[in-house]
């Protein structure tokens, strides 16, 4: 944000936006220039939440790196877990060394957290339309995901529940039987948001044709995830760029062409239908194994053999205290995320910390778009495409 | 002189009464949407919750009264006082009980005010009962949030004031009365008017829930757009009044549409007549909750659209209609 807008006649209004205002997701500001209530000119203002991320990363081991990954997207931290592994898997060069089990694991953790992140933008967009009772419902069934989360790893927001190499422990007895009675029930429940909202005459009125942004424009602002699909662009990194163990998994990637709010609600409500899918495959083909990686200069070895044996001790020392060195180079990997293509660029120099490290937030990315979605709409406007565009500040401003 | 004091008792009764009245719309309201939305509501004050609305009092006189420097110091108090005088004024020409005949032969009125031009005087009161949020709005010192909120409920009412005229217009054509008790004996004599005039019961529907600015209207203080409208400003007893009016508007036009068009205290006499009555105005102001927790928000000028382009043509239709089915004596009225 670095315009000055001056009102150029009587009729026109600049109103700041946030960064206190009660749907712009946490600390967005926006500076908005009306002509009554119709939106002239306006501008993201971004940064309120800045905390440092990639100039912390250079100063700490890969595992350290971990738990801050968790609050950037703290809607789907364990996501964000997920793609962190990866990325420094890919740059050590061990991801196709992982355990089948611990890639379910992931796989079953990261679906969770999708459908629980478009649970929280269903509840919020919702909420912010003013359909407040669909919020309570999606927070209900969040709940549920929430509560399986804790069983797996002992937390509720930030999980740090998955490690380079593999995940922290074995799913607990009784989780996958939860998950099954969960994975049979949510269809229902995403129904029941269909009547709440898909056909509702004001719902209606207040998405369709609402922040348009065409195919062509989404591509030159490097839109990603749920809203290019949205925009009639066909491309889900987890069947373009296939990580993990999606190419086992059979799942549809929703596409809608209206390039709309509406659009874009659609294609998250199906999405979660087939997460859902996913999870249900994933329950039936989770082999049994370890769910760590085993003799890797890589990776820790397991805490027994730390409190057994005296060259385990040493080892784990030395990579705790210096880092575990990756190898010299670069790397790229971006996975799948609910808000879209979170990606982690890695610059390794040989060291036990990264030299640099860059996240590619898809919610700063989504949200550098608004500008142009919000062309001539009313202030009303603004928040129903703030809720479709779903972006979390934690991520946005790192 | 006894009519004077009779006059002053029922002024201060319909005064408490709604006071507790509002009090407990608020708890019932409450308690509803808890249940529809799978929560509880309030239970902690009181058994069931019940004491909650006396706590909610009790902490709005307490709260620090904060007037912004730049606000327009009589207007910021005139606003909060006239937001509730209105909707009170309107109510004074509600009936709560059905009347009674006396020993002497006259009719007791349970209203304050009982006249031959009951519909005509509610309907003034209503559409001046949204002065004190356009006050508000303009007294607030240049908070641009008041402000919209302020231009959207003038945007609102001039919206929907014509469709609440218009669609009482046609049951008036029919009883040829404007006094809310001949509407009931008109209807206690015929069917109930929702069953000849059911699109003017629906537009009637429609614009009472914009008048008293509820979901799917409630536009003027749209909290996700614009923070809190007219009253962002407003603090303590000063918010607690605007709230104040608006639950008594409620409590008007579901009365209004209770007498109107589902017959008031008429009904199958294995209850008594008041209970009828209040049956109906409670399935009201039930019907305001559920919207609440089904409907999204309409954009401003979405109601307007509705208003103007949709409801304002079709009605002035229908009052044509009516007209001539009442010129050639239709058998269906």
């Amino acid at each position: 944000m670095n315009k000055t807008y001056v009102v150029e006649n009587e009729r026109e209004v600049i109103v700041n936006m946030g960064p206190q205002h009660p749907s712009t997701h946490g600390v967005l500001r926006f500076v908005v220039k009306l002509d009554g209530e119709k939106i002239v000119e306006s501008d993201p203002d971004v940064g309120y939440l800045h905390r440092g991320f990639e100039k912390f990363a250079e100063n700490m081991t890969y595992q350290q790196f971990m738990p801050f990954t968790d609050r950037l997207d703290y809607l789907a931290s364990m996501n964000n877990n997920f793609a962190y592994a990866m990325a420094v898997e890919k740059l050590l060069g061990i991801s196709s060394q992982i355990p089948k089990r611990a890639e379910y694991i992931r796989v079953i953790m990261a679906e969770l957290g999708r459908i629980a992140s478009h649970l929280v933008w269903l509840a919020t967009h919702a909420l912010d339309i003013g359909a407040m009772t669909v919020f309570l419902y999606c927070f209900r069934e969040r709940e549920y995901i929430l509560d399986m989360y804790e069983m797996a790893c002992g937390n509720r927001l930030t999980y740090n529940y998955i490690r380079i190499g593999g995940v922290a422990r074995d799913l607990p007895d009784g989780f996958l039987d939860k998950l099954k009675e969960f994975v049979k029930l949510f269809p229902s429940k995403v129904k029941e948001y269909h009547t709440l909202l898909s056909k509702n005459r004001i719902w209606l009125k207040r998405t369709k044709g609402i922040g348009y942004i065409s195919k062509q424009d989404a591509i030159n602002w490097g839109i990603a995830g749920p809203c290019t699909r949205g925009s009639g662009i066909d491309w889900d990194l987890r069947r373009d760029m296939p990580y993990s163990v999606y190419p086992e998994l059979d799942f549809e990637i929703p596409v809608y062409h209206n390039c709309d709010v509406y659009d874009r609600y659609l294609v998250r409500m199906d999405e979660m239908i087939q997460s859902n899918r996913i999870l249900e495959q994933c329950i039936e083909k989770i082999p049994d194994g370890p769910v760590m990686m085993k003799d890797s200069p890589y990776v820790w070895d397991p805490k027994e053999d730390i409190m057994k044996k005296n060259y385990a001790l040493m080892k784990h020392f030395v990579k705790v205290v210096q880092g575990i060195k990756a190898p010299p180079g670069e790397t790229y990997f971006g996975a799948e995320n609910p808000k879209g293509e979170l990606g982690f660029y890695i610059y390794s120099n040989g060291e036990g910390v990264p030299y640099r490290m860059k996240i590619r937030s898809p919610s700063f990315i989504n949200l550098s778009a608004m500008p142009v979605m919000l062309k001539g709409h009313y202030i009303a406007d603004i928040i129903s495409v703030i809720g479709s565009l779903d972006f979390v500040f934690g991520e946005c401003d790192r | 002189m006894i009519e004077v004091i009779i006059g002053i008792v029922k002024l201060i009764l319909l005064v408490t009464v709604l006071s507790v009245y509002v009090m407990y719309a608020t708890w019932y309201e409450r308690k509803v949407i808890g249940h529809m939305q799978q929560r509880i509501g309030p239970k902690r004050v009181g058994p069931y919750g019940l004491l909650q609305p006396l706590a909610d009092t009790i902490k709005s006189f307490f709260k620090e009264d904060v007037i912004p420097a730049r606000a327009d110091k009589p207007l910021f108090w005139l606003a909060p006082i006239l937001a509730p005088t209105f909707p009170f004024a309107a109510a004074a020409a509600i009936p709560f009980f059905p009347p009674i005949e006396l020993s002497n032969g006259t009719m007791f009125y349970f209203s304050v005010f009982h006249s031959n031009v009951d519909l005509l005087y509610i309907l003034a009161m209503m559409g001046l009962s949204s002065f004190g949020v356009m006050l508000a709005g303009i007294a607030s010192g240049g908070n641009k949030y008041s402000y919209f909120g302020a231009q959207r409920e003038i945007a609102q009412v001039v919206s929907y004031e014509i469709i609440l005229a218009l669609a009482l217009l046609n049951p008036i054509l029919m009883v040829q009365s404007l006094n809310l008790t001949d509407f009931v004996t008109f209807q206690q004599q015929h069917l109930w008017l929702i069953f000849y005039q059911p699109f003017a019961f629906v537009a009637f529907v429609i614009a009472m829930v914009a008048s008293a600015s509820r979901v799917p209207f409630d536009l003027p203080e749209a909290e996700n757009e614009l923070v809190a409208g007219f009253n962002t400003e407003f603090t303590g007893l000063k918010m607690a009044m605007f709230f104040f009016g608006q639950y008594v508007t409620i409590f008007v036009v579901s009365a209004l549409a209770a007498i109107v068009f589902l017959g008031g205290w008429s009904g199958p006499a294995i209850l008594p007549g008041f209970v009828w009555y209040w049956l109906k105005v409670l399935l009201f102001i039930f019907m305001f909750t559920w919207f609440w927790g089904t409907f999204p928000r309409y954009r401003y000028d979405q109601l307007m659209d509705i208003a103007w382009k949709k409801l304002l043509p079709l009605l002035v239709l229908n009052i044509l209609w009516t007209g001539f089915a009442l010129i050639v004596h239709m058998p269906i009225i």
